[in-house]
């Protein structure tokens, strides 16, 4: 079995409490990336050493990342690419990533990485400034179908839990956003305890080690105790059971979405729940199923019908989306072939085919340097790792999936469809 | 590591190309037959999607899905591509290397799998499968519907109709609706048998060996295959100056550029024509990225790309349906700036940095392998890495001067929301 592609994957945590692995491979690209756990979900926390909790506006996580690149000296961003660097960043619901990858000149970039995200520096006119571009985002992506259903669907399946509100804001929230807002989350978040770098390439992981170490030396870090966040606690029922929207698009999509509606998990607990539900998606509505078939050749969906299963702590959820020319039939024969794959069961030849056809999608996804130097991260700061997942899916049982219908419940249920403007 | 491909020429007909590295943990084979993109696109655009949906050996839908599924997950894909004034059916397979796995015998499978995908479709009469064909043609039709659903790529080519309607530049990968509604199983299957007597290329990369890798393809696939010569691109006229404004339901406007350069892959100054590009807006350092989005906060994205068959440039940015204006004339006033020859040693430099970056990049990414052997394979101009890298380290302000000042402003293209939007 493919454990040995995982062997060379080097961990060490480094004082403060930074967490730095390593995977050493023959590229001529060097990747490196660092992560925050602190991603747009956290819009409500005591700072430490504080008593109060705080109330951020939504979105000021991503308007940090944007903001982080702006250095007293000029732009980080310009100078990644100056040095020949490709930086990016990103913002997920729970973790902040800044991420180059470089061919030469690999220890200036990353030197440069760890400098700019512990620097910040903000002033009134460039936070001014970033409102008009992040505003141009977020314009972007109320033009963008698949965005705005997924969102959509989120306000329809969450109450109270911040996974509803959209990644970047809304106008109105960032537009309260102010710098002292802005320190105050850097300081709360970006501290080495709660960050983890990573570097896949062809580096002595030894060097990439002392160069964290180094750097971290110089700062003058207490030790940082817990960061409490408040999560509001999610009822069982969605929000909406139904909504629908119209925007410019060709034809009507339907989304329908499953809350999870069990304990939070950390770890493999979480990730073997993942893998379970995204099995048991595939054994009833994946490409090979009979359902599938049935509504691809009745007209109702077509290549580009998804499903997929978000797991994290705090909050989970299903999503099955696609384009179709009738939504209402199309969310009745999902809901009554779920129904009837249920009672059928998954056969153990679905799940064993199911089970190489996920080990063998991992092997590929290993070769991306990207891909597994942001799943190291994320799999991290879960409390779990990809040897784990490899392992999850390694003994996975037809008992696991079959738990997993408990999610699939139509009860809790919301769907969103768009419609096309008349 | 010097990544190449090894040529070969098989006795039924298909050029193969493996590129043997150790580099990965998966084996991917990526199959090409040319066609001019001309009035019959949509024809061929139908074929590959026809092709994967069943053949004599599985099928159905979910015949082949479980086929893949017993191959470790190899993911398949099925499109076409368009190069140039080429048009390409692409048809991909991806599996884990065996060696990876401790298994034998599963690339062998996965050509097997290809090959039967390609070279024996399901019939029915004198034609293809009817309900097959029926029902791929209507999801071909809706993918063109669909088109504007992405409007950053519906923009772009809508720019590239308006820029050349009179060259077959213009016309999109998928065709026309009109022909495609035009066409029935059988003259479909007429095109497939001319389509099946083209030029076709595999290339495979992965810890592979080329003399068995071609035992296989050659006993996997079967002949009729012969090379094929294709005209170069047309000639163009731009239509500078003309502007194009088409209004839909949207939150955010989009503006897209469109230049013509004189070179192009095929010629000597195409590692200038990179610098080009480059320096107006292929970085964060980029003259775009720079005066659209951090300047004047016009822009969340603002960059320009570069098409190096046909020589096409489009600079594109989404604004405020408000901002069009001021928006168009500080991209021009960049265009601008790059034929009066100001360009810094800084944007030089960082240039030259990040497009030797990217170069060496390709190395690392199987089907960026793929794609840069194809280029120089479309233009009859191999381009070895080596080389280029080389060259760009090379290359002069003057000779990005050379090339800014032969490019050519065309069409520039606006979609933007309905005009009572605006003045709010």
């Amino acid at each position: 079995m493919p454990v040995a592609i995982f062997k060379d994957i080097y961990h060490q945590t480094v004082e403060p409490g930074m967490d730095v692995f390593v995977l050493p491979r023959k590229y001529n690209k060097k990747y490196a990336v660092v992560g925050v756990k602190y991603g747009s979900v956290d819009n409500e926390f005591i700072v430490p050493g504080e008593d109060e909790g705080v109330v951020v506006p939504a979105g000021i996580a991503h308007f940090l990342e944007h903001k982080m690149f702006d250095e007293e000296w000029g732009n980080a961003f310009e100078r990644f690419s100056q040095l020949g660097a490709s930086a990016n960043a990103y913002t997920s619901y729970t973790v902040t990533a800044y991420l180059f990858s470089a061919t030469e000149g690999f220890w200036e970039s990353f030197e440069l990485l760890l400098d700019f995200v512990q620097q910040p520096y903000f002033t009134p006119e460039s936070v001014a400034k970033e409102k008009g571009i992040i505003q141009q985002e977020l314009m972007m992506i109320e033009d963008d179908p698949d965005r705005k259903l997924f969102s959509s669907l989120l306000q329809g399946l969450f109450q109270r839990h911040p996974v509803r509100i959209e990644i970047g804001g809304t106008v109105d929230s960032i537009a309260k956003i102010t710098p002292e807002l802005l320190y105050d989350c850097h300081r709360t978040f970006y501290h080495p305890a709660n960050m983890a770098v990573c570097v896949v390439g062809d580096v002595d992981p030894d060097e990439v080690t002392r160069r964290v170490r180094e750097d971290l030396q110089g700062r003058d870090y207490e030790p940082q105790g817990e960061i409490r966040r408040i999560m509001p606690t999610e009822p069982a029922e969605v929000h909406r059971a139904r909504m629908e929207t119209k925007m410019l698009v060709s034809r009507p999509r339907l989304g329908i979405g499953f809350k999870e509606a069990g304990p939070p998990l950390k770890g493999k607990d979480l990730l073997r729940r993942e893998a379970a539900t995204n099995l048991l998606l595939q054994a009833v509505l994946g490409r090979s199923s009979p359902l599938y078939s049935e509504l691809y050749e009745a007209g109702l969906i077509d290549d580009q019908f998804g499903l997929r299963y978000y797991a994290s702590e705090h909050f989970g959820f299903t999503m099955i989306e696609g384009e179709t020319e009738d939504p209402d039939i199309l969310y009745q024969r999902i809901i009554e072939g779920l129904a009837k794959a249920r009672d059928e069961g998954v056969a153990l030849a679905d799940l064993e085919r199911l089970r190489k056809k996920s080990i063998g999608r991992l092997i590929n996804a290993f070769d991306s340097s990207d891909y597994v130097a942001n799943s190291l991260l994320s799999y991290h700061f879960e409390g779990t790792s990809l040897r784990d997942y490899l392992d999850v899916l390694q003994d996975l049982t037809l008992a696991d999936l079959e738990e997993r219908w408990r999610h699939l419940d139509p009860k809790a249920a919301a769907s969103t469809i768009i419609r096309p403007m008349d | 590591m010097q990544m190449e491909f090894q040529e070969g020429l098989l006795p039924n007909g298909i050029h193969l190309h493996t590129c043997a590295t150790d580099r990965f943990n998966t084996v991917l084979c990526k199959l090409y037959i040319h066609q001019p993109l001309g009035p019959k696109a949509g024809a061929t655009a139908l074929l590959p999607f026809l092709l994967r949906r069943g053949c004599r050996t599985y099928p159905t839908l979910r015949d082949v899905a479980r086929r893949l599924e017993e191959l470790y997950g190899a993911v398949f894909s099925a499109d076409v591509v368009k190069i140039g004034e080429r048009q390409l059916i692409e048809l991909g397979l991806s599996v884990p290397d065996e060696k990876v796995l401790g298994v034998s015998g599963l690339l062998d499978e996965a050509l097997q799998t290809l090959a039967e995908v390609v070279c024996r479709p399901l019939l029915e009469g004198e034609g293809f499968n009817r309900e097959y064909f029926r029902q791929e043609r209507e999801l071909l039709l809706r993918k063109i519907d669909g088109l504007i659903n992405d409007k950053p790529r519906y923009a772009m080519l809508r720019l590239f109709q308006e820029m050349c309607p009179d060259e077959p530049f213009g016309i999109h990968k998928y065709g026309s609706k009109e022909e495609i509604e035009g066409l029935t199983a059988v003259s479909l299957f007429e095109h497939y048998q001319e389509v099946r007597q083209g030029q076709c290329d595999l290339f495979i990369v992965g810890n592979v060996n080329h003399a068995q890798v071609a035992e296989a393809v050659q006993g996997a696939f079967e002949d009729g295959w012969r090379s094929q010569e294709f005209p170069p691109v047309s000639e163009g006229t731009p239509r500078g100056g003309v502007e194009v404004r088409e209004e839909q339901d949207v939150n955010q406007g989009i503006l897209a550029m469109g230049l013509r350069s004189r070179a192009t892959y095929r010629d000597e100054d195409y590692p200038a024509l990179l610098f080009y590009n480059g320096i107006l807006g292929g970085f964060p350092h980029s003259k775009l990225f720079i005066n659209v989005r951090e300047r004047a906060s016009l822009a969340y994205f603002a960059f320009s790309r570069l098409e190096p068959t046909k020589g096409v440039l489009a600079a594109s940015a989404g604004i405020d349906v408000k901002e069009y204006e001021r928006a168009r004339d500080i991209i021009k006033a960049q265009v601008d700036a790059l034929a009066a020859g100001d360009i810094s040693d800084e944007e030089m430099e960082g240039t030259r940095r990040g497009l030797i970056h990217r170069q060496r990049t390709v190395s690392d990414d199987p089907g960026g392998l793929v794609d840069s052997h194809l280029l120089g394979l479309i233009n009859n101009r191999i381009r070895p890495q080596t080389e280029l890298i080389d060259q760009l380290g090379q290359v002069t302000r003057e000779d990005v001067v050379r090339v800014a000042r032969e490019v050519q402003p065309d069409v520039t293209f606006f979609l933007c929301g309905p005009r009572e939007r605006e003045g709010n």
